[in-house]
């Protein structure tokens, strides 16, 4: 009894969090500045709609439900996916020599990854439901390395992040990252479990609103004007010189060390 | 029956950190620098390199002898322990060089229309090289208590060297940029 009265007063704060994520994006004009992720919390809400309708409509243990969930849930991930390119490209796009480079190492570990899921999931085609979990999982791992790849680029280059575009990748990241561990990591010690930690992975979602709740809580800033680049022959100057000058360091250091 | 993956795994982490810290970490001066709207070529520009003839005399060991020979113990063990936190700080300070450098590699990099992939990729190459090579013999100092002074000043010298041309090559790129971000970004 009081279980389920704490299950339904959970999942009354989860819907009011996530209505109030999707009216204030709306309110703020979220979808001016990233129009997928817009779509995509406005589907969170859409999907939670559908699901407690069939639901209360057919039960919890029903097939269509069953088929439902996995289906809207591939929905999402695959909206959760094109928030990623979003992101990246709002990120990197304005740099446009660094983003032409980045675009084809984050294809690449985005493909890795991807091609790990299908290979995963061709091997467990027989278990409909094992097929989907590592799916879901593999899938949730190709975001979170996409993402850190991407930041890991920015933070390389040394180019600015605003606050909005890090509280969203940062929700993202907070929910993929505990979904791998989940699958991943805590698969390993079954024998234990950790009452803190399932608590994080029921809530793992909702804290992830909050994060994005912060980031639309005030009016989105107008995107920063695009940045004006250099000539090419700066860096055609530029690089050679510094890169044969590493090398020179490099084998002088080398000589001091032998 | 849980002891042992976690042990496993907390081996495991300390070892890739370790791992990690000496192959990518930043050099102390590289975290020192963090995004900025602007970047002032001078504050980038190589300066440690240019005090070489000032320690010029810590790094050589010309008077050793005569150190040994006419000071008291306690003195001359005084005068080499200096000697050698001079040198450290001339290293550390040419590793405050080559950080201001890639920085302003980076921004090079960042703000151009056309980056090339092979460049790209050696300078990161041969930046996690430097990294790995400058530790070394930072360690190496600590523990020898001393470097040969031709390498130490040849160091110095291509540091300079790049330094003055990429300096020389910023003020003629910064009179040929269009107004605007790019420019202020690279202000000098």
């Amino acid at each position: 009894m009081l279980l389920d009265l704490m299950h339904n007063a959970r999942s009354i704060v989860a819907a009011v969090l996530e209505i109030s994520v999707v009216v204030l994006a709306l309110r703020h004009g979220l979808f001016r500045r990233l129009p997928i992720f817009t779509a995509y919390l406005v589907s969170v809400v859409l999907v939670e709609i559908i699901r407690w309708s069939l639901i209360s409509e057919l039960g919890f243990a029903s097939k269509a439900y069953f088929w439902c969930y996995w289906l809207t849930q591939a929905v999402l991930i695959g909206l959760r996916g094109m928030v990623v390119a979003e992101i990246c490209c709002k990120v990197l796009g304005k740099n446009v020599g660094i983003w032409r480079l980045c675009r084809i190492i984050l294809s690449g570990v985005a493909a890795i990854l991807f091609a790990n899921a299908a290979v995963a999931a061709w091997h467990n085609q027989n278990h409909v439901t094992v097929l989907i979990t590592i799916l879901e999982r593999d899938l949730e791992l190709a975001i979170l390395g996409t993402l850190i790849f991407a930041f890991m680029f920015t933070r390389y280059y040394m180019i600015r992040v605003d606050r909005l575009i890090t509280l969203v990748s940062a929700g993202l990241l907070f929910y993929s990252a505990v979904q791998v561990a989940n699958h991943e990591i805590i698969s390993v010690f079954t024998a234990g479990f950790y009452p803190l930690y399932a608590q994080i992975v029921v809530n793992s979602f909702a804290i992830s609103m909050l994060i994005w709740l912060a980031a639309v809580w005030k009016p989105v800033p107008t995107e920063a004007p695009a940045t004006a680049m250099l000539g090419a022959q700066a860096y055609a100057q530029v690089m050679p010189l510094m890169n044969l000058r590493l090398r020179e360091l490099n084998s002088r250091l080398l000589e001091i060390l032998r | 029956m849980i002891l042992g993956p976690l042990i496993f795994a907390a081996i495991a982490s300390v070892l890739l950190l370790v791992g990690l810290g000496l192959l990518i970490r930043p050099l102390k001066a590289e975290s020192a620098l963090r995004p900025v709207t602007a970047v002032n070529v001078e504050s980038l520009a190589a300066k440690h390199f240019r005090h070489l003839a000032q320690i010029r005399r810590a790094l050589t060991d010309e008077d050793r002898l005569f150190i040994d020979t006419r000071l008291p113990e306690h003195s001359a063990k005084r005068l080499r322990v200096e000697r050698r936190t001079a040198l450290r700080k001339y290293l550390v300070g040419i590793g405050e060089d080559f950080a201001s450098l890639d920085r302003l590699a980076r921004e090079v990099a960042s703000l151009s229309p056309e980056v090339e992939h092979r460049q790209e990729t050696e300078r990161f190459v041969l930046e996690v090289r430097f990294r790995i090579l400058y530790r070394i013999a930072l360690f190496r100092l600590g523990m020898a208590g001393s470097l040969p002074f031709n390498a130490v000043a040849h160091l110095s010298g291509i540091v300079g060297g790049l330094s003055r041309q990429v300096e020389a090559m910023m003020a003629t790129l910064q009179s040929l940029a269009p107004e605007g971000p790019a420019q202020n970004r690279l202000q000098s």
